[in-house]
């Protein structure tokens, strides 16, 4: 055994040593702690969640003498999360008995005032509301229900919430978390000893990390301050600063941030944070209103919102939803009796995207864009803004259902080349240039390559309405003034020659200019524009809407002009709008978290066009629907409703458009594939097709423009141009001229005869060209 | 006046013949004749012939309806009442009429949106929110307005008188006086007496 060594100077110095390093690692400890309470306090005491702006859907105006069923009304309130109730007493809710309908209608801040909630009582007659009163039997003259939330301008990492205040939390939700998550909220202090020992020990057996012993408290500063990376340093942070957390911050305040931070559930890019936006997002109502399933089903996901989704692991969820119902019967939350009642009832989830909470990227996307011209993106992600937009989700449900319901159907007509394709609807109400409704593909909730605005595509026959307008607009021209539709042969500058043919390939010859646009003749149109001239037809892009005129190449006349949906939206709105142009607009009010009125586009107009040009242009766009290339959309559309509108398809039928409006709306339908393949279809046969099944689904009102005071009705034969009566055959059509204007009579059948021969046969079927030959690069 | 006469002489035609070869109980019902005195009446929206009115294999021949005698009327272009506003939008109206008063400008171009989406074609809203836009002090879209009222509301004299009485009010707040002088002479000139 060797003998013991005195203490030497190499033990005194590791004495020391150690010495110093305690004293070093308590330094650090305490200024580890300093800086951990300095974080602590500045971010919660500030507690400012990013906020992302909220966007709404324009809200339902109720009024008497308005088209709208107690059916239809029923079905919106629901889409806004009422329930049916015996006793409408509760806001959110309502009851129905035939043509009596009583709503107890949601408060809501809008941005022009409050609105508070209120008992209203409904009475319909034969489709319409006959008396809306409210519950002292006052009438009411005009009623707004509270808007659909569409979504959130959330920043890249994607979180979103919809924060909520305290008053606004059903009291059993704080309960039903205390209870399954951390029984000694009340008295621990931020962390609780007992339930990490239990943790490790469970862990260390396990061999690995599995289960938390963490406080709510814990949680909240994992989710708050840290990142999810699960290492013993991260525990033991989280660790202090949860008790630093407690002892700075109320129960209560604490309490509700984790209401408002915690993670519960993934849509897409979107995460959702918060239990005022889960609710919206699986229920599809607000928190307030959740009942004693709901509440359970949300604190069943907080353990583990993938493992647990409710939509897709719909078995797993409703296990654990009534294993906390137990729960909360073992703590005395609530009574045996009504767990048993909550836990036979389905999740009764919402539908996703059809309801609140409900999911319009593309349309958000436009939102976004025009509110960037007047904000900064931060503003817009973090400064809790409220957006009020144009959205009408059901026009935007017509236009999704329309859209899928056309391309399904292609998919089975057998047609290779028609198999896959995708779509873009667009619509705008003509008068006020609000955009309704924008589907940018067949998978409407998909968050990607936004064509509605991106994709830039020929647009082949839809520019030849502006050949017309700007032939019409030098003041030579009018419906019956004879164009010629005979062969074209140019030399571009390029060298290229040009050659462009009529779709069936057959020249006309003389044709007065009314039935070159409904049967949309080529080679007419070719030499209608170059005598025009091929800058006044640029300048009517312009004029019409375009931000830029298009370059000036005999093509154009024919549509090589590459452009996005939502441009030849703008451009034809102006058509629909007597020549006045509106800028298309998304959003009609923007408010701060206090509610006070920001800067947001406002409805404008201007005159850019003759009104008497565009008179007659819309008038010529009748008689494509009546006996042109949109013959075949009459059936589709309820009788009576006067449209107006223009077929049109690219080279090789890469692109099927169709653009039209009612009195009320404008659609602009696009189907092509996302890699510029030929589809094989026409303007015809794939946009006409999902633009009538939409016009004829939606509320709209016949196009019925008011005859200028320069301007006349007379009658002309569509074939010859001449004046004629419309008692002698099916070739007269109605068209505006200047008053007095000198026509050539018909020699058949001239102006006031009761009775003639039919000049041309019989009206040829609708025709479609092909544009452009060659393409242009 | 080019159309009456029109109507005139094909009324007086059928008159003559009685039997029209080509019309048909459909025809009878959707003719440009009742579309005519329809629009004489009721504005001048121009109607275009339905393809169901010439239906060459139509069997049924019948009688023209009797002849009726349509009196030219003195005026060259039809009339139409003066346009008035629904119950809901009056009730906007009025609301917004009270936001402006509080200088609440822009609730009160948030409450004439709502009317607008009401009632869209409805010129008197149009010049509602003209008015609104002189309040702002945004003058060429006030102008704006006046002249989208005139264009839907052709026909209507009080509508027509109180458009351009906006219109001069916008160019004035320009100093564009003598525009401002002209538009309110045509103001004056349609005023209904």
């Amino acid at each position: 055994m060797a003998p013991r060594k005195p203490p030497t100077g190499t033990r005194g110095r590791l004495q020391r040593g150690f010495v110093v390093l305690g004293l070093l690692l308590l330094l650090a400890g305490i200024v580890m702690l300093l800086v951990l309470n300095h974080r602590v306090t500045t971010q919660f005491e500030g507690r400012r969640w990013t906020l992302p702006a909220r966007v709404y859907a324009q809200p339902i105006d109720l009024y008497v003498g308005q088209q709208l069923s107690a059916g239809r009304l029923v079905e919106e309130l629901s889409r806004l999360g009422y329930l049916a109730a015996a006793e409408p007493e509760r806001p959110g809710t309502y009851r129905r008995r035939g043509n009596d309908l009583r709503v107890h209608v949601r408060e809501f801040r809008f941005a022009d005032e409050f609105q508070a909630s209120r008992a209203l009582r409904l009475s319909f007659e034969g489709g319409s509301i006959t008396a809306i009163r409210d519950g002292k039997g006052v009438d009411v003259p005009v009623f707004r229900l509270d808007p659909l939330l569409i979504g959130s301008i959330f920043p890249i990492h994607g979180e979103d919430r919809l924060v909520v205040s305290p008053e606004e939390v059903p009291p059993l939700l704080p309960e039903a978390l205390k209870a399954v998550e951390d029984r000694k909220f009340d008295t621990h202090h931020g962390v609780n000893p007992l339930a990490i020992l239990r943790a490790l020990f469970v862990n260390v057996r396990a061999g690995q990390i599995e289960q938390g012993g963490s406080t709510l408290t814990q949680q909240l500063v994992k989710s708050y301050f840290l990142d999810s990376r699960r290492t013993l340093r991260r525990k033991a942070e989280e660790a202090v600063m949860a008790v630093i957390l407690d002892a700075r911050f109320e129960k209560a305040d604490i309490m509700n941030a984790y209401i408002n931070e915690i993670y519960l559930g993934q849509d897409g890019r979107r995460a959702v944070h918060g239990f005022g936006l889960a609710s919206q997002f699986y229920f599809g109502k607000p928190l307030a209103e959740l009942d004693l399933p709901e509440i359970a089903l949300l604190v069943a996901v907080v353990r583990g919102p993938s493992y647990y989704d409710p939509r897709r692991h719909a078995e797993r969820a409703l296990e654990r939803r009534n294993l906390v119902l137990r729960v909360l019967v073992e703590q005395g939350v609530v009574g045996a009796e009504e767990a048993e009642r909550a836990a036979s009832e389905p999740l009764g989830l919402a539908e996703p995207g059809r309801r609140g909470g409900g999911y319009y990227p593309a349309f958000l996307d436009l939102v976004r864009r025009q509110l960037r011209r007047d904000y900064e993106e931060a503003d817009l992600t973090e400064a809790g803004l409220t957006v009020f937009s144009t959205l009408d989700p059901l026009v935007q449900q017509g236009a999704e259902d329309a859209l899928v319901g056309e391309l399904d159907r292609l998919d089975r007509s057998g047609r290779k080349q028609a198999k896959g394709l995708e779509g873009v609807v667009v619509v705008t109400t003509t008068q006020t240039g609000e955009v309704v409704a924008l589907v940018g593909g067949r998978r409407s909730g998909f968050d990607g390559f936004n064509r509605a605005l991106d994709a830039k595509r020929p647009i082949g026959s839809l520019a030849k309405p502006i050949v017309y307008l700007a032939a019409l607009e030098t003041g030579r021209y009018t419906p019956a003034t004879l164009v010629d539709d005979q062969p074209v042969d140019l030399k571009l500058p390029n060298g290229d020659r040009w050659k462009p043919e009529n779709f069936d390939k057959k020249v006309r010859g003389r044709v007065p200019m009314v039935r070159a646009l409904s049967q949309s003749l080529n080679l007419a149109t070719v030499n209608l524009g170059l005598d025009v001239g091929l800058g006044r037809v640029a300048q009517a892009f312009e004029q019409l809407g375009l931000p830029e005129e298009p370059p000036e190449l005999p093509s154009m006349l024919l549509g090589a002009t590459n452009l996005a949906p939502l441009d030849v939206a703008q451009m034809y709105n102006t058509l629909a709008n007597g020549g006045f142009r509106a800028p298309l607009r998304a959003v009609r009010a923007v408010v701060d978290e206090e509610g006070q009125p920001l800067k947001s586009p406002q409805l404008e107009v201007s005159e850019t066009v003759s009104p008497e040009a565009v008179y007659a242009l819309d008038l010529m766009m009748i008689q494509v629907m009546e006996r042109g290339t949109g013959k075949a959309a009459k059936s589709q559309l309820p009788a009576g409703l006067v449209v107006a509108g223009k077929t049109g398809t690219s080279n090789d039928y890469r692109d099927s458009w169709f653009a039209g409006f009612s009195g009320s709306h404008l659609v602009v339908a696009w189907v092509g594939h996302d890699d510029n393949r030929p589809t094989g279809l026409t303007g015809t046969t794939g946009g006409l097709a999902v633009w009538s099944k939409l016009m004829g689904s939606i509320s709209t009102s016949p196009f019925e423009p008011l005859l200028p005071d320069a301007l006349e009705p007379r009658w002309i034969d569509f074939y010859s141009g001449r004046e004629t009566s419309p008692y002698c055959n099916g070739s007269a059509v109605s068209m505006p001229f200047a008053v007095g204007a000198a026509l050539e009579p018909s020699e058949a059948c001239p102006p006031g005869a009761v009775s003639g021969a039919v000049e041309e046969p019989a009206a040829e079927p609708g025709e479609e060209p092909v544009a452009l030959e060659p393409e242009i690069p | 006046m080019h159309r009456l006469l029109l109507v005139l002489t094909a009324l007086l035609a059928v008159s003559a013949c009685s039997v029209s070869p080509f019309r048909t109980d459909k025809a009878a019902a959707t003719s440009p004749q009742t579309q005519a005195s329809r629009n004489a009446g009721a504005g001048p929206v121009l109607q275009t012939p339905t393809e169901e009115i010439f239906q060459p294999d139509a069997e049924p021949v019948i009688e023209a309806p009797p002849p009726q005698i349509i009196q030219p009327t003195p005026r060259e272009r039809p009339r139409r009442p003066a346009a008035t506003l629904s119950p809901a939008s009056r009730a906007l109206v009025t609301q917004a009429e009270a936001q402006r008063k509080k200088g609440d400008l822009p609730g009160a171009s948030v409450t004439l949106d709502r009317a607008m989406r009401i009632e869209p074609n409805n010129p008197l809203l149009w010049i509602e929110m003209g008015r609104l836009r002189m309040d702002q002090r945004n003058y060429p879209q006030a102008e704006s307005m006046g002249r989208k009222a005139l264009a839907m509301s052709v026909g209507d004299d009080a509508t027509q008188s109180a458009a351009w009485e906006l219109i001069a009010q916008s160019l004035r707040a320009r100093g564009r006086n003598a525009e401002a002088e002209e538009a309110l002479s045509k103001s004056r000139a349609a005023a209904p007496r």
